[in-house]
């Protein structure tokens, strides 16, 4: 048998993936997101439908990148499903209270990502937050590397205006 | 944009993950598994049967209902396993089967050692043994043997083999593949580029050339998931599911332009793609997944009128696994996908248990052969199973 692709070996449980790439999972999320408490249970719902499939998806080539797709495809659908009402807002306040308070800068940057495209933000935070190489993006997202070159350089032109923009109105 | 602003977002966008990833505690990993007890609770449903405990017993879901049967199809009477010789290190998975006629097919499957690579192994005799493992380049989860020795692996590349899947090439492709469909000379590619409508592109069977592609923006939406059937050489139907509801489109193909009906599958929840296995271009069988959606009931239904209308039958709740139906007729279904592969053959009234397996893949029936002979993988214990008629299921166990 021969080989065309050389891929990472697969992990032994799903526990040790769990344990190993939760706080990765949660951070790219939260950038994705701008929201810590719905970060956190996006990616424990990923790692619960991985549960039953675990069988099937630790053999995949990166049993992470599953994960991760799982989850930003639940957060897409949440948004979908929600107007950004009470409901998110409550947990924003929630997370806030729980939890250390962020930097000013983490605030402002978070809530520039939010403020971009999907597409943008997707391919800002898989390259920037979850260290993808543009052809991993390309990969997981199913679009030719043009495209999230392109994406990368949209988004970063526009949160750099974002950015620009609130320390004009800062000072 | 400059290096240095370039740089500096990098490092911005790094606190924040080190941040973050600093602030998170890991909460005990109990949790995930009583989070996806819930989940299959929740999809079993107050009014689901527990069909873990009838496929124990072996018998029909609702025995007095089993005078109804009105054709040759028998649950298991007799299963029988073999271990076939080992063909490499490492686990193997299983994701597909197919085969041209009673004898000529193929198995797609995953072989990890180090590394992982797809593998494909050809058989001439009915899948009674199969030859030795041939890598395929890319990533794909379904083959088609097609016959006269071309085979094709799909989703979400795409590779073409013309001697019977000895050797391999990777076709370049200009999206993701969703699905392919080979009929009547030609293959029929589904692709669902980022951004964009579902693309049929249409070209010979060797899939090296494209003689065009039709945009499906009358049926599909962008960024859509999207899977192509072909339940007669002259029809198509596209399901494809998005934002909103899933929709299921068909068209007679002809000399002109293919007019499309399409309607949505309001039984099903928004988001996910639900199995759709079509008869023809106005009948077809659906089966909702309750594991994709946590607020929808696991629905197996089938319409003759094009979506027109449903009518619903009533399977034995799966536990919030991922169905899959496999229709021969308006009457005949399985379902596989659960604790065991269920048949009906009353059109969904009547759900037995044709082989008391777990985790089956989707049956593969080739078109031509009558619907006696199938096959299905079992992809965890990497076996695959073969009948005809239904009686006596045997399986051969790859490693």
């Amino acid at each position: 048998m021969g080989s065309s692709a050389s891929t990472p070996a697969q992990p032994g449980s799903l526990q040790e993936l769990y344990e190993a790439s939760y706080r990765r999972l949660v951070a790219q999320l939260t950038a994705m997101t701008g929201d810590a408490a719905e970060a956190e249970d996006l990616v424990q719902e990923a790692f619960a439908r991985a549960v039953g499939r675990w069988q099937t998806v630790r053999t995949y080539e990166n049993p992470e990148a599953w994960l991760r797709t799982v989850a930003m495809n639940l957060a897409r659908s949440r948004w979908r499903r929600t107007t950004r009402g009470a409901a998110v807002m409550l947990r924003l306040r929630a997370s806030h209270q729980e939890a250390p308070p962020p930097s000013v800068d983490h605030v402002t940057l978070v809530d520039a990502l939010r403020g971009l495209p999907a597409a943008q933000r997707e391919a800002l935070v898989l390259f920037h937050v979850a260290d993808l190489s543009v052809e991993d993006i390309a990969r997981q997202l199913g679009v030719p590397t043009g495209t999230v070159k392109a994406r990368l350089s949209r988004g970063r032109a526009a949160l750099a205006d974002v950015l620009r923009n609130d320390e004009e109105v800062a000072s | 944009m400059s290096d240095e602003l370039e740089d500096a977002m990098s490092e911005a966008l790094g606190r924040v993950r080190r941040d973050v990833e600093a602030a998170v505690r890991i909460p005990p990993y109990e949790l995930v598994l009583r989070r996806h007890r819930r989940r299959r609770r929740r999809a079993a449903g107050a009014g689901g049967v527990a069909l873990a405990a009838l496929v124990a017993a072996g018998f029909a879901i609702t025995p007095a209902l089993t005078s109804h049967r009105t054709t040759s199809v028998t649950p298991a009477t007799d299963v029988r396993v073999s271990l076939a010789p080992p063909q490499g290190a490492g686990t193997l998975s299983l994701s597909d089967v197919s085969f041209a006629d009673a004898a000529q097919g193929a198995l797609l499957g995953r072989r990890c050692t180090a590394t992982c690579h797809d593998v494909v192994s050809a058989s001439s005799d009915g899948g009674q043994h199969y030859g030795a493992e041939v890598t395929v380049p890319g990533g794909h989860r379904y083959v088609a043997v097609v016959g006269d020795g071309m085979e094709l692996a799909y989703a979400p590349d795409l590779a073409v083999s013309s001697d019977r899947g000895a050797t391999w090439t990777a076709l370049g492709v200009p999206a993701p593949v969703a699905d392919v469909s080979v009929s009547g000379g030609t293959v029929l590619v589904l692709l669902t580029p980022a951004g964009a409508p579902a693309q049929l592109w249409s070209g010979p069977l060797d899939a090296t050339s494209w003689a065009g592609y039709t945009d499906l923006g009358a049926v599909t939406g962008s960024d859509d998931t999207a899977r192509l059937l072909r339940p007669a050489t002259s029809s198509l139907v596209v399901v494809s599911s998005g934002s909103g509801a899933p929709r299921v489109a068909s068209a007679t193909l002809g000399p002109a332009a293919p007019r499309w009906r399409s309607s949505p599958l309001a039984l099903c929840g928004a988001g996910a793609l639900p199995s759709v296995s079509a008869v023809s271009a106005t009948t077809w069988w659906v089966a909702c997944e309750g594991q994709q959606d946590p607020d929808g009931a696991e629905t197996v239904a089938v319409t003759t009128d094009a979506g027109e209308t449903y009518t619903s039958g009533a399977p034995p709740a799966a536990g919030g696994t991922q169905q899959q139906v496999t229709a021969l007729s308006p009457g005949v279904a399985y379902l596989s996908g659960g604790p065991a592969l269920l048949v009906t053959t009353d059109g969904g009234r009547m759900w037995s248990v044709a082989l008391k397996e777990p985790g089956l893949a989707t049956p593969h029936v080739p078109a031509g052969v009558g619907g006696q002979d199938i096959w299905v993988v079992q992809p965890g214990a990497a076996t695959v199973w073969r009948t005809t008629g239904g009686g006596t299921w045997t399986g051969l166990r790859l490693r």
